[in-house]
């Protein structure tokens, strides 16, 4: 075989039959692997009328194509099932270790499908498969079960996945766990385990995992590697000059294609927290439930989320499985004030913004703990993060009342209330329990009045990257099968990637006035297009996006993937099967119901009414034709955005 | 004899010397330094930028040649 193994599991929870089956060469060459392997396997096998949280819902663990082979950056695993939160497609994906192990055991991807009547959880090695009984750890939070977990393997070299508390109690915003806190947050696919009393998978497989050309991709990596190593910042570069940055970046009146690779150096001193601050002057990052700006959050604030304190505070950085970047960190929090936990991740800046910017919160220490609180509950801090600025605004607005959130006053900024909504919400306590499942559903319960405060796109809440100052951002929050999520694609992604180098349609950038980013026009739209296939692309290779940003010139995605398969596709060839499966996971949501007009961005993030203040004041654009432009280029009907019959051809999935 | 050399840099440098296809005009034997100059990056801080050549680390009185790539500083947003 070549990078994938050829077979997949399929452990039925109801009935305790764990098979394996075998996949066709064929469906490889269509669908790849990864996310690919998941939509046509999802797509095909859950039926119309499934409940989510039932027990017809597949929910699967998928590696990608090039874990493993010796390629560069390709170590995350893909989740997928139907979301609860949104009642169509879902997935997620992480770093760290646990994707190697996948195939490590013989698999490309395992399925769970039925319901177990008791907590379980599943264990496989060299010699075979089997359930366990999972009573032990059910009620332990995500960091103590895999310690419980991984010590009682007999075999040292294992990884685990697991739900936390938040899981367990079907939360709608709740992930999976791996590595002692990362999670894979989005789609509520942690409910979705947790219906199915499986709280964990303990893998300790060791056989080999082989490539065609395994030569060529040693190669590769080596040009890659070396070109990551020569990555380092100059000394200057403290994090007082990223607002600067941001504020010179706010004034460009041209946008222009950029050497993705030259960020690696950024990403190497701070991880992905350079961002606390880079993107506030410039209006990246959303202020105030998405109201507010840094007129707001001015530097009195955002001077507190200086990346700068918090490498200080870092006493490791470690890489996922295959990563010569290296972003992520371990965080000393002895010191803390509202708890005693000893250390936490780095917290992302997803996690900083949504706990700090989005809520007017400057402290740094609620933002630490909030972050442990919720890896080990395995939350999905995206979500949680917003949902916590919709009850603030709730409360401002009177819709919800100290009487409604047992006595916590839910002012903007107010850490304390902010720590113990958290924990309400994670132990489905008072409102805590109304909010647990997201913005949309806390809404629905909350009444009418609430409606307008709660941020999302078609129930899944947004990435903390504001669509008015990139709109593209907003038509990938808004067409994805899995809406919300900003790790698609963006302007400033697609100037980076240098596609049109590789892919004949993508349209080459030199430089470009940037107001032309807010037109409804047939270029930004194959330019999403560009960057939904390419994402695809990525998903099923087991690659990081953050390595996509880097450059394909650089990232030799193309190479590696014909190395390892010898397949000698073109890259046109690839974005085909990223189109297919970007088709097949749009079809699933048609099949179940969808309407995806529904996963429109709500008003307020496309400037409906636009902000007064700020670097994006003024800032509106017409988000439903540029949905709509989007469905026409990629060959989805432009009034329905269901796929049309041409394309399903074209594409082979008729 | 004049020159062009692609130029991958930041919005927010001045991009007014780049042509449509993303290249810069300088005349044959200019070095990387002659390049901020034409980009007009202020003086004080032409120490401090750091460029690649073809992707290659560059120090400021490297020379350029036709068809070079020069990358600068970029921004890519993430998280």
């Amino acid at each position: 075989m070549k990078g994938y193994l050829g077979k997949v599991l399929l452990v039925d929870l109801s009935s305790g039959e764990i098979t394996p089956e075998e996949i066709d060469d064929k469906i490889y060459e269509k669908y790849m692997s990864g996310m690919g392997l998941g939509a046509y396997y999802l797509h095909k096998n859950i039926p119309e009328d499934a409940d989510p949280l039932g027990p017809e819902n597949i929910l699967g663990f998928i590696s990608g194509l090039l874990t493993g082979t010796g390629s560069l950056m390709t170590g995350r695993w893909m989740v997928v099932c139907k979301s609860p939160l949104t009642g169509g497609w879902g997935d997620a994906n992480c770093g760290g270790t646990l994707s190697p192990f996948i195939k490590r055991c013989g698999y490309d991807a395992i399925f769970f499908k039925g319901i177990s009547e008791k907590p379980v959880y599943l264990y496989i090695d060299d010699n075979g498969a089997e359930l366990r009984d999972a009573a032990h750890v059910w009620g332990k939070d995500a960091v103590e079960a895999e310690d419980t977990l991984s010590n009682e393997c007999k075999i040292k070299k294992n990884a685990v996945a697991t739900i936390g508390k938040a899981g367990e109690k079907i939360s709608l915003i709740s992930g999976i766990v791996n590595d002692q806190g990362r999670i894979a947050a989005r789609s509520g696919v942690g409910a979705v385990m947790g219906s199915k009393k499986l709280k964990a998978l303990v893998l300790a497989g060791s056989k080999p995992i082989e490539s065609h050309d395994p030569a060529k991709i040693k190669e590769i990596s080596k040009e890659f590697s070396a070109k990551i190593k020569d990555q380092n910042l100059p000394g200057f570069m403290k994090g007082w000059v990223l607002p600067i940055m941001s504020k010179l970046m706010s004034m460009a009146k041209n946008a222009s294609a950029m050497d993705g690779l030259m960020a690696a150096g950024i990403f190497k001193k701070w991880g992905t927290v350079f961002i606390n601050t880079m993107g506030i002057p410039n209006g990246d990052s959303p202020v105030k439930n998405w109201k507010g700006s840094v007129k707001d959050f001015n530097r009195k604030y955002y001077k507190h989320l200086n990346p700068d304190l918090i490498i200080k505070k870092q006493t490791k950085v470690y890489s996922c499985y295959s990563c010569v970047m290296a972003c992520g960190g371990i965080c000393d929090i002895k010191d803390n004030k509202y708890g005693d936990f000893t250390h936490t991740h780095k917290p992302e800046y997803e996690t900083c913004c949504s706990f700090g910017t989005l809520l007017m919160n400057k402290d740094m220490d609620a933002i630490y703990y909030i972050n442990e609180l919720l890896n080990r509950a395995g939350m999905d801090s995206i979500s949680a993060g917003n949902t916590v600025a919709f009850a603030l605004e709730c409360y401002e607005n009177g819709v919800l009342t100290q009487k409604d959130t047992d006595g916590l006053d839910l002012t903007w900024g107010n850490a304390e209330a902010i720590i113990e909504l958290v924990k309400l919400m994670i132990n489905r306590q008072g409102i805590g329990d109304i909010l647990a499942d997201g913005v949309k559903k806390g809404a629905e319960k909350i009444g009418e009045k609430a409606v307008p405060y709660g941020m999302h796109a078609g129930g899944q809440e947004p990435g903390m990257h504001d669509s008015r100052l990139d709109p593209m951002l907003g038509v990938h929050y808004s067409v994805e099968a899995s809406p919300g999520k900003h790790t698609t694609g963006a302007n400033l992604f697609y100037n980076g990637s240098h596609l049109w180098s590789y892919v004949s349609w993508a349209p080459e950038i030199t430089k470009y006035p940037r107001k032309e980013d807010f037109d409804v026009s047939e270029i930004n739209a194959i330019k999403a297009m560009a960057n939904s296939c390419y994402k695809m692309i990525i998903d099923g290779a087991g690659g990081c996006w953050l390595a996509g940003t880097l450059g394909v010139q650089h990232w030799k995605i193309f190479d590696w993937l014909n190395a390892t398969t010898g397949w000698e596709k073109s890259p046109d060839e690839y974005m085909e099967m990223g189109h297919r499966i970007q088709t097949t996971r749009q079809m699933f949501n048609v099949k179940h119901g969808i309407d995806p007009m529904s996963f429109k961005i709500v008003d307020r993030m496309s400037g409906k009414p636009p902000l007064e203040k700020g670097p994006l004041a003024g800032v509106s654009f017409d988000i439903e034709n540029m949905m709509r432009k989007y469905w026409e280029v990629i060959g989805w009907d432009p009034a329905t955005g269901a796929p049309t019959d041409e394309v399903k051809e074209k594409l082979e999935l008729k | 004899m004049d020159m062009k050399v692609k130029v991958y840099a930041a919005p927010f440098f001045n991009l007014s010397a780049m042509d449509e296809n993303g290249y810069v005009s300088l005349k044959a034997g200019s070095t990387v330094n002659s390049l901020y100059k034409k980009l007009k990056i202020p003086f004080p801080l032409r120490p401090l930028m750091k460029s690649f050549v073809n992707y290659k680390p560059a120090k400021r009185n490297k020379k350029l040649e036709e068809g070079d790539i020069v990358s600068m500083l970029s921004i890519i947003s993430g998280g």
